[in-house]
């Protein structure tokens, strides 16, 4: 079994933090989006990867990602170039999967249970593919299932109007190889791309059984600034608390606090867990970090307020201003514009920021 | 419809026919990979059938 990643797309949805790096890159609780996929399919056994990359942030995902070793896996690189869709991506990685059976994991989905029974599952019957399946309360958004009575798919019906059901397809496939011929089958769609749909249709057209798997723990696709905050959130809730760095007395800190060892929360500062503090972060005096909040390297914070934001870090915030639900890009510099006439804010802002003030 | 790509001998990237034939010569997308890799590296067939479906290539 081999796995395969996508990590193209343009994170339109997370502009402006994705003018300057890509999605799959955000991190999550101190840990890019991408980095779980990678542990995930490590888990289940699978250590030859295929990283799908399209046109931008793809020197990013190589720079972080490297040959795969320092992650315990074999990367080989797949350039998809123009995002010409699900299908697309997955037709370029046929000589990469020379005939295995492979698992496709979106690198900007994060599951909180392992893929391992699924991957089994699979891996036990005679399938042509397998999808991953949730229920979720709003399934028109999503491509939607209709199964058999062995739990079999039987068709994907993409954001229907009145869905049958509420079993939605989530951005984890299994294929066998009989997969590169049905996608030979299919052609474009409207919007010009080679769509997933179609290929798990033309394989249950073909009677091809197409197995599907019911996830049971939270999932979330970080394609959007709340989603990213959320899946802090989801992580955090289940983090374990290291607090291997300084905290000088006089500080206060309750809750699971993730706290790296060079990272320092000095006297007079208020810590509330869950909180993620990666290398080199100081939490200055006066300053309150409230839970569901992951700090990132290199930053530094006095006398503000934040809760339930993400900091991706090389940040300074000494502004003393509360700061709740942000997801606040890396070298952001927020100071306070005491002292500085005209009285008012003072901005610089990147395409398609979004601040309430 | 057929997804063509070409492999680098280098570093086994693996790089799409359609980029190779936006972009004819171009320095390996790998991973720290010096080869140069080019449209004409693909089989005349191959070649043909990316000129002859423009359509499948743009968004």
């Amino acid at each position: 079994m081999k796995g395969v990643l996508l990590a193209g797309g343009t994170g339109s949805r997370l502009r402006p933090i994705t003018h300057t790096g890509p999605k799959q890159l955000i991190p999550i609780a101190n840990k890019p989006v991408i980095q779980y996929a990678i542990e995930d399919l490590k888990e289940a056994g699978i250590t030859e990867i295929g990283v799908v990359l399209g046109t931008q942030g793809r020197e990013a995902v190589q720079e972080f990602l490297g040959d795969g070793s320092d992650l315990g896996v074999e990367i080989t690189y797949i350039v998809q170039g123009k995002p010409l869709g699900l299908a697309h991506a997955v037709g370029c990685t046929r000589d990469f999967v020379d005939g295995d059976d492979f698992v496709v994991y979106l690198g900007d989905n994060m599951l909180n249970e392992p893929i391992t029974r699924f991957v089994d599952r699979f891996a036990e019957g005679d399938y042509s593919a397998g999808v991953a399946l949730q229920r979720v309360p709003n399934p028109e958004q999503f491509g939607v299932a209709t199964l058999d009575e062995a739990g079999n798919v039987v068709r994907i019906d993409e954001k229907p109007e009145n869905p049958e059901s509420d079993l939605v397809v989530i951005g984890i496939y299994l294929f066998s190889a009989a997969v590169f011929d049905a996608v030979e089958g299919v052609t474009p769609s409207e919007r010009g791309e080679l769509e997933i749909t179609d290929v798990f249709q033309t394989l249950i057209d073909e009677g091809k059984p197409v197995y599907s798997h019911r996830v049971e723990g939270w999932w979330k696709d970080t394609g959007k600034p709340e989603d990213i905050l959320e899946a802090n959130r989801l992580v955090l809730d289940d983090a374990a608390a290291t607090a291997e760095g300084t905290v000088d007395p006089g500080a206060e800190t309750m809750g699971k606090i993730d706290l790296h060892d060079s990272a320092t929360i000095e006297a007079g500062a208020v810590v509330r867990g869950p909180v993620s503090i990666a290398e080199n972060v100081v939490i200055g005096g006066g300053t309150y970090v409230g839970p569901y909040t992951s700090i990132g390297p290199d930053t530094e914070i006095r006398g503000a307020h934040v809760e339930n934001s993400v900091v991706i870090g090389e940040s300074t915030i000494t502004a003393r201003e509360k700061f709740v639900d942000s997801l606040i890009g890396r070298g952001t510099v927020m100071e306070s514009k005491d002292g500085y006439l005209p009285d008012g804010h003072r901005l610089v802002i990147g395409e398609n920021s979004r601040l309430k003030l | 419809m057929r997804i063509i790509t070409l492999t680098c001998p280098n570093c086994d990237t693996v790089v799409s026919g359609n980029l190779l034939e936006e972009e004819r010569v171009m320095h390996c997308p790998g991973y720290r990979c010096s080869a140069t890799l080019s449209f004409e590296n693909l089989p005349e067939t191959d070649r043909q059938y990316i000129l002859d479906h423009p359509d499948y290539f743009e968004l």
